[in-house]
């Protein structure tokens, strides 16, 4: 018994070691990918439009926040925040604090809900939810 | 009888936390919904519970040699049932992970230390496990090193305990099992001190 027990935890100790450093690697090889296409498209992630502008922006391509609002649901979810548009759909399942607060939001402007978690006092997300949040970003 | 005492009070405490933490859901969706999300959550609730269980068994009052039947089935209970919540909690964010794999930035919150303080105290505490566990296993020590190397776990827990108050979960949302699982926390904490500062003072 007191073997097989250590032979488990031998096992997973390694498991662990292992698979941190598979996702590291992911990591950071999605990373150099994201810098190498940046490179070699070489286009600027431009900010996209305030909340309030129009649905035509100057440059003639149609604003997507008039569109906002049609997605609203957990297999299609778009929500404003600051001003930009981000299609969080593929995040459902992975957000620390559960689905239902995100899909409260889908297809509505989340930034004060994102900047204070909906709670009171307020408790704004971390620099690292802000990047992971880029991640998203359509407009 | 004495001798089915631990598995039996093991049972109790794992039925017990499992049955708040569903209480804990909106509505059972959720569990099915993410299904590894909900895996790791109730890995950890465990691994917290029967740590401080076997916090408490390291402590060695009479009054647990007399429950168990002596201090050979205490010793056992202890052996196995810490193992088990080791194990529970080094699947805890393992699990977080795989469910979080698309996103690889967010995987990799779970591992390495980030801005969210929360998560640090847990990742702390899961390393200093791992590096206890890493001596007593991997490596063929003097009994004193081996036995600081199992002090480690003391510290461990209370590292645990805070990311386990302080992150936000069913524990922050859900008051008793907020109370259930903070008790225990304090019964680890407080069994961790004695044993760690008291006990070898008074034998």
């Amino acid at each position: 018994m007191k073997r097989f027990i250590t032979f488990i935890i031998r096992l997973s100790i390694l498991n662990f070691i292992f698979y941190m450093l598979a996702v590291f690697f992911v990591a950071k090889y999605n990373e150099i990918s994201v810098k190498r296409g940046i490179q070699k498209e070489d286009i600027p992630v431009s900010p996209g439009p305030t909340f309030s502008s129009p649905t035509k922006q100057a440059s003639g391509s149609v604003s997507l926040f008039s569109q906002l609002q049609n997605h609203n649901s957990r297999s299609d979810c778009w929500i404003a925040y600051s001003g930009h548009i981000y299609d969080i759909t593929s995040f459902f399942g992975s957000h620390p604090g559960g689905d239902g607060i995100m899909l409260k939001y889908c297809g509505q402007d989340a930034t004060a809900a994102f900047d204070t978690k909906d709670k009171f006092p307020p408790s704004p997300h971390s620099e690292n939810a802000k990047s992971l949040l880029q991640q998203y970003l359509v407009q | 009888m004495k001798k089915f005492a631990g598995l039996l009070i093991v049972i109790f405490l794992c039925f017990n936390t499992i049955n708040l933490w569903i209480a804990a859901k909106p509505t059972l969706n959720i569990i099915w919904e993410s299904p590894l999300r909900s895996v790791s959550q109730i890995l950890a609730l465990l691994g917290i519970v029967l740590t401080s269980f076997v916090l408490v068994l390291s402590t060695k009052f009479k009054w647990l040699d007399k429950t168990f039947g002596g201090r050979g089935n205490v010793f056992e209970v202890h052996h196995i049932t810490g193992s088990a919540a080791f194990i529970f909690l080094l699947n805890h964010p393992l699990l977080l992970a795989v469910a979080a794999l698309p996103q690889s930035k967010l995987a990799l919150t779970y591992f390495f230390p980030s801005s969210n303080a929360a998560y640090n105290f847990g990742i702390f505490g899961l390393y200093l496990m791992i590096l206890s566990f890493i001596c007593m296993v991997f490596m063929r020590l003097p009994f004193k090193t081996w036995r600081l190397a199992h002090k480690l776990l003391a510290p461990a827990f209370l590292l645990g305990g805070i990311h386990a108050l302080l992150a936000n979960s069913d524990i922050s949302s859900f008051f008793p099992l907020r109370i259930w699982i903070g008790f225990f926390i304090v019964i680890g904490v407080f069994s961790g001190a004695y044993s760690l500062f008291w006990k070898q003072k008074s034998v």
